[in-house]
Parts: C-alpha cells; sequence; structure tokens
C-alpha cells in the first residue's frame, strides 16, 4: 500500500465515520440517539433488574405556528433541561439520556433508581417528579410554553429475550402511554371546544399592516384564538382540535363573522381587511354565497376584503386551494399569499395564482440584517413579486434594524410587533 | 504579484463534479490573490477541508454518490469543520434550496451560470462578514 492509499483509506473511514455519527447523534442537542444508548442500556441492566424508560414528547404544534428555528431552540431548551435534571440529583449520573433520532422532538432516560429496585409504583412517582421539575424548568427558562406529553415503562431483564429488542418494546411501551394521555385530554378538550362554540367564547384581535415609508395604516389583519389562559388560546391548538372533530368550518365561521362585526365596520374606507383561512374553509365556506353576501352586508367593499391562504396550502396536490383562490378572486375578493419563503416556496405556481399580496414569513424577517442568504431570498421574492403584480407584506418585523433592511430592500408593507402588536378588538369602540 | 490585502493567505476550497469548473475557479480565483484547493467529491472534499484548513468552501449541490447538502451536514458534525463558512453552488434556482441552504448552514446560494464579478464580489463580503464579526452567518 502506497501513502497515497493509505491517506485514501483514511480519507474514505473518516467519511464513513461522519455519515455514521451524522445519524447516530443530534447536532443540535449533541444526545445520542436511541440506537446509540441501547449498549449503555444494556449495562445498566445488566447491574439492576429492573430499569424505568421515561418518555417525554414535545407538543409538535409549536413548530407550525412559530417556524422550526424557534422550535430547534425549544428542543434544545428540553434536552438542556434533561441534563439538568441528571446534575441536580433526579436522575443518576450515568443514566442514558436519548434523543429519538436526529433532530426529533421526542425523548427517552433510562433509570434504575437510587437505591431499592424499582417497581411499578416508584416508577410512576419517579416519572411524576421528574415531569414536575421539567414543568418547572420550562416555565423559569422558555420564552413560550412549551408542552408536553409523557409515558412510563418498566423494563426487566429476561434472558429468554434479545435485549435490543426488549428496549425497543419498552420505549414503544412508554409511546403508547404518553399517546394515551394525548387522547384522554383531546376528549376533555374536545368537550371544552363544543362549549367554546355554542357560547362563542372566541378573542378577535387585530394587527396593522403598515405602509414603510410614512408608518400609514393601509389595512388590519384579523387573527381568532380562545380565551386567554385556556389551552385554547394558542390560535394553532384550537384549529388542529376542531379539526381533528370535524368542526373546523363550524369554528372558522365564527371567526368570519365576529371578524366582520367588529373590525369591518369599522375600517376606513379603502383599507383593507386580512382574514386568514384553513384548507378546508377555504374550499368549502369562502367561495360561496353565504360569506360573500355577510361582506355586503358589513358594508364592506369586496375589493378591501383580503384572504390570506398560506403557501402551504397551495402545494398540496388535489387539495382544491387554487380552484377556491380562482372563484374568490371571481367573486371580487383580493388574495394574499402568507407564510412565502419560509418553507417550501415554489416559484411557478405562485404565477399561476397571481395572488394581490404576497406575505413573507416571520423566519424569513428574522435577523434578516445578520444574514446574507436570508436578504438574497427576499431579493429574489420580490423581483417576482414585481413581475406578477403582486404587493408585498413583511411579516413577523420585531426590530428596527429588521424594519430598516427590509424597508431598503424596497418592500411596501409591513407588519409585526415593531410596527404594532396584535391587540383584542373591543366589543364596542372608535375606528380602527 | 500585486499587493491584494484582502485575499492574501485567504485559502478557499472548491469542491464541484465538474472538472472545467474546478479549473476555471482555481485560475480566476488564484489569480485574485486567494490560495485555492479542489475537490470532485463529497469525500474529497471532507479530507480537504480536514486537511488544508480551508477559510471558505464553495460547494456544489448537484453531485453523484453524496450530494452538497450531505457534505455541508458532515461537515457541520465535525467540530474541526463545523464553523467553517460554506457557500453552496447550483444551476437550480428554486427558492426552496436556499431555504434548505439556511437550515443546514450555508452562509450564501450562489447560482451557476454566475458572472464572475458577482462571484468575487460574494467572496469578498463573505470574508468581510466573516471578519468583522467574527460570525459567519
Amino acid at each position: 500500500m502506497t501513502a497515497a492509499d493509505r491517506d485514501d483509506s483514511y480519507a474514505r473511514l473518516r467519511t464513513e465515520w461522519l455519515r455514521t455519527r451524522a445519524q447516530l447523534i443530534d447536532p443540535d442537542t449533541s444526545l445520542p440517539t436511541l440506537a446509540a444508548v441501547l449498549e449503555d442500556v444494556r449495562r445498566l441492566l445488566a447491574e439492576r433488574p429492573l430499569v424505568a424508560v421515561i418518555y417525554a414528547e414535545l407538543d409538535s404544534e409549536a413548530e407550525a405556528q412559530n417556524g422550526w428555528q424557534a422550535y430547534d431552540a425549544a428542543v434544545q431548551f428540553f434536552a438542556e433541561a434533561l441534563r439538568v435534571l441528571r446534575r441536580d440529583g433526579f436522575l443518576q449520573k450515568e443514566d442514558p439520556i436519548a434523543t429519538l433520532g436526529v433532530r426529533s422532538e421526542a425523548f427517552a432516560v433510562f433509570t434504575a433508581g437510587r437505591g431499592e429496585p424499582l417497581d411499578r409504583d416508584g416508577v410512576a412517582k419517579l416519572t411524576g417528579t421528574l415531569v414536575t421539575q421539567l414543568g418547572k424548568l420550562l416555565e423559569q427558562g422558555g420564552e413560550q410554553r412549551l408542552g408536553f406529553h409523557h409515558g412510563f415503562a418498566l423494563l426487566r431483564r429476561d434472558p429468554m429475550l434479545r435485549h435490543e429488542r426488549s428496549i425497543l418494546r419498552a420505549v414503544d411501551e412508554a409511546v403508547q402511554m404518553a399517546l394515551v394521555h394525548r387522547a384522554l385530554e383531546e376528549n376533555e378538550l374536545t368537550v371544552q371546544l363544543g362549549q367554546i362554540i355554542a357560547e362563542g367564547r372566541i378573542q378577535t384581535l387585530s394587527q396593522p399592516v403598515v405602509r414603510l415609508s410614512d408608518r400609514g395604516r393601509v389595512g388590519v389583519e384579523v387573527f381568532s384564538r380562545g380565551p386567554t389562559g385556556s389551552p385554547f388560546e394558542s390560535p394553532l391548538r384550537l384549529l388542529a382540535l376542531a379539526e381533528r372533530c370535524g368542526r373546523l368550518v363550524e369554528l372558522e365561521q365564527l371567526f368570519l363573522r365576529r371578524a366582520l362585526e367588529l373590525v369591518g365596520r369599522r375600517l376606513e374606507r379603502g383599507q383593507k381587511l386580512f382574514l386568514n383561512t384553513t384548507a378546508v374553509t377555504l374550499r368549502e365556506h369562502l367561495p360561496h354565497a353565504a360569506f360573500a353576501a355577510q361582506v355586503d352586508q358589513a358594508r364592506l367593499s369586496r375589493g378591501d376584503v383580503v384572504i390570506d391562504v398560506s403557501e402551504r396550502l397551495t402545494q398540496i396536490p388535489g387539495g382544491g386551494a387554487r380552484e377556491a383562490v380562482a372563484r374568490l378572486k371571481g367573486a371580487g375578493f383580493l388574495v394574499a399569499l402568507d407564510d412565502m419563503g419560509g418553507g417550501r416556496t415554489s416559484l411557478q405556481p405562485l404565477a399561476e395564482l397571481a395572488p394581490d399580496f404576497l406575505k413573507f414569513d416571520i423566519a424569513l424577517v428574522r435577523d434578516i440584517h445578520r444574514s446574507r442568504i436570508k436578504r438574497g431570498l427576499l431579493e429574489t421574492l420580490l423581483e417576482f413579486s414585481g413581475k406578477i403584480g403582486s404587493r408585498v407584506v413583511a411579516e413577523g418585523i420585531e426590530t428596527s434594524a429588521e424594519l430598516e433592511t427590509v424597508q431598503e430592500m424596497g418592500v411596501e408593507l409591513g407588519q409585526g410587533h415593531h410596527l404594532g402588536r396584535p391587540t383584542p378588538v373591543a366589543e364596542t369602540g372608535g375606528v380602527l | 504579484m500585486l499587493y491584494d490585502g484582502g485575499a492574501m493567505g485567504k485559502r478557499i476550497l472548491v469542491v464541484d463534479d465538474e472538472e472545467d469548473i474546478l479549473h476555471f475557479l482555481e485560475l480566476v480565483l488564484g489569480d485574485k490573490g486567494y490560495e485555492v484547493t479542489t475537490a470532485a467529491n463529497g469525500h474529497e472534499a471532507l479530507a480537504r477541508a480536514q486537511a488544508d484548513g480551508p477559510d471558505l468552501i464553495l460547494l456544489d449541490i448537484m453531485m453523484p454518490h453524496m450530494d452538497g447538502w450531505e457534505v455541508l451536514k458532515l461537515l457541520r458534525v465535525d467540530e474541526a469543520t463545523a464553523n467553517l463558512p460554506v457557500a453552496m453552488l447550483s444551476a437550480r434556482t428554486e427558492a426552496q434550496d436556499r431555504v434548505q441552504g439556511l437550515q443546514e448552514g450555508a452562509v450564501d446560494y450562489i447560482c451557476k451560470p454566475f458572472a464572475l464579478r458577482d462571484l468575487l464580489g460574494k467572496i469578498d463580503s463573505i470574508f468581510e462578514a466573516a471578519g468583522a464579526t467574527g460570525r459567519t452567518d
């Protein structure tokens, strides 16, 4: 073997090692994946006859709501919290903490406890303690409320079974328990949702959409959510549950009625009302006469009503979003394509849809002054919007640096905490 | 060679499965005063990145066997190369790829065919940004 061959062999080995490592260790949390801790758990099981598997899984709605970057941070925070529990003695020093897979939001912790061998009650109690402590850590640290579900199982040393499979089955059992918890919670929430819809106990908020050049108000976007302090305060959660119960359109009809009543009547002439919608409602409710009649009754011009359609919806094949958009435009409404540049932006369908507004995703705007690649993406989208004649709104502007950057780049309109926070619309009151 | 303060001592690793691109960039970037090394596939790229310690990697996306995304991921996994600025090169213009660049930690995204002046300008500002803030985003 020549020196060059040796170098090449080494380089190939190293590449293979990196590839394997990339699958076994999560780069963001530096935690090993389940596959990588099987040996550690086997060793633990060899010393102690009973090992507890405790499983925790973050609620994934937060990713859809706040974007993958914020969710990455939440997952890292959660992983850190688990490490803190171990450091502070709630777990033993050598107890394995694993993520279920690279970039997963689910984790498994293995422990045999400190003294006495664990039994089922012991594991239940231990899990309860860990969950309470985790809750405290999350409250102290996180900016947003991190919800999570948990489960546990007892792993027993059994010479009849392969240890790897025993471990995986125990993890599976713990996952199943978490699913059951979720389902029970869901039932309870379903009942509450029914009451909220029946009693109309939703909140309507509005946020200004502003012309960047002179901060003039061009319109407002309306958001709806459930009662403050309830599990339904998060709009995504509320909508997700309503969808699972088959009451999504009903809920959104309530949102839209309230938005038109409270906000629609108080807009100045020419100001636009931006309304949000989901795929189902877009298809089944908005293009129909009933909605148009409500708009007319609220004495709004249809050309002042903008339906915000998330770009994601238009990419579902056979989803009917494009047809619905065409019908809405045919009826005289305006359409905005929302969440642009935040995920899977595809330029070609955009030209077919010909939206009146393009709204750029909050994740694109975040720290745009520090990211060349984001500015490049925004430049491309701006150029494209010019070509198809769409007006542009940058969403989620939270700092003056972000504002200056997008303004300099030629963005016409903006929305975000820096320009005006979403505020509850009062039952009575003057012009917005 | 004329003194070119900006380029002096800066090492660039160019990764592309097309030999023409490698030769071309080796020539023009070398002319500008950069020290250029090349790799024709992902596995060579990883080896070069570790051995040569480049200051910037220009990484083609569409390569057989291991594409630019996987190479970027593996660069980020290895502590030795985790913080190297990497700019993706690609003939694809889908915005989706730019977003993926963001997610995987690329510092810029350069479309092929590129005007040489634009490429040099981007390289300049990447180095400037890295120097000024110590960050590479």
